[in-house]
């Protein structure tokens, strides 16, 4: 590592952890100490390795609070899903045709079908569908 | 009869009570480093060990400290030892009855670097404005650099991505950043991994976690 070359984003992350290479330490420390660039991104990334411990020891009741929270959260979006889901099933069998449908028309695949359809044949898809039909 | 054995429990033959007892394999593992309390005990008392291996373990956590407080790198390594040396001093004094580590030589290297920079700004006082982001760093050494650091919105958000993670990636962060001052070696140790892989999941958390407050300072802009 020269004095032109500027360190890795890597090598700062390694360094405030204290896991660079030794026999890399002292070129990494004597660059950061002239060149102005990289003292500055050591700096951020000190703060960065200072923040951590920060949430490391943060109160055990925020880690519950946000630890109990997170499955509550998880549900809601897994609920948000499967909605998602059921509603498009619910379109589609209630808009679109059954493929024994498109095929005895002797038409095209559905979205086709769907454009030829009025609004008659529409509902009285849907409601085939809904009868089970 | 080493040649014969691997026949001979065909025959029905056993030659487990004249063959040797194969001698147990035992990993060596390093002795157990001494705990933080016994240390800090034993500096307490005078033990130059005991300090020796207290600086070891945390002069790292100061120099990061003081970098973190936007003192250059080379300045940082000679106020941390001098914030050492200064401590070794005031129990030999007789004046240090706690020794709580890293912080008590953390905020005496904030003292120090505030102490040395209130100095330099009196001799250049033609430019003392110089440093501005150093001078408000250490203005108030009392205030840590993590009080400036994260809001509480901020450390909620990284409590989620940390609570995100697998179990034993939470651990490994515990371990490292939860302030026992454990080195990668002695975590690898206790979870029962490989260096290399501890390292790994602390580099795949710090991702996560600066990705958060990337993204959440981008937020706030």
């Amino acid at each position: 590592m020269s004095r032109q070359v500027h360190v890795t984003g890597q090598e700062l992350e390694l360094y405030v952890m204290g896991a660079l290479d030794a026999a890399r330490v002292d070129a990494f420390e004597s660059h950061c100490a002239t060149c102005e660039a990289c003292a500055e991104a050591l700096a951020g990334e000190a703060e960065l390795e200072v923040a951590f411990e920060q949430v490391a020891r943060a109160p055990v009741a925020a880690k519950t609070r946000v630890a109990a929270a997170l499955p509550v959260r998880a549900a809601a979006y897994g609920a948000a899903g499967i909605f998602a889901m059921a509603a498009a099933v619910l379109v589609w069998f209630g808009h679109g045709p059954t493929p024994s449908a498109a095929s005895a028309a002797g038409e095209g695949s559905g979205p086709a079908l769907h454009h030829a359809m009025d609004d008659g044949a529409i509902l009285d898809a849907r409601n085939d569908a809904l009868d089970g039909g | 009869m080493k040649v014969l054995a691997p026949a001979l429990p065909l025959l029905g033959v056993t030659l487990a009570a004249h063959e040797p007892p194969a001698p147990a394999i035992r990993r060596e593992r390093p002795p157990p480093a001494p705990d933080e309390a016994s240390l800090c005990a034993a500096a307490l008392a005078g033990s130059t060990d005991a300090w020796s291996t207290l600086v070891a373990r945390h002069n790292h956590r100061v120099v990061v400290s003081l970098l973190a407080r936007g003192v250059r790198i080379d300045r940082a390594k000679d106020i941390a030892q001098e914030a050492w040396m200064r401590l070794v001093e005031q129990q030999r004094l007789g004046k240090l009855d706690r020794l709580q580590l890293p912080g008590l030589a953390v905020t005496q290297a904030s003292f120090l670097a505030l102490e040395a920079h209130r100095r330099d700004a009196t001799v250049r006082k033609h430019d003392p404005l110089d440093e501005p982001a150093v001078s408000a760093a250490l203005r108030d050494p009392q205030c840590d650099a993590e009080a400036r650091l994260l809001t509480a919105e901020r450390v909620t958000r990284c409590l989620e991505v940390v609570a995100s993670c697998s179990a034993s990636a939470r651990k490994v962060f515990q371990l490292a950043y939860g302030g026992e001052g454990l080195s990668h070696e002695e975590i690898a140790l206790r979870v029962g991994l490989s260096l290399q892989r501890v390292r790994q999941i602390l580099c795949e958390v710090r991702a996560k976690l600066r990705a958060a407050l990337t993204e959440e300072g981008e937020d706030e802009r």
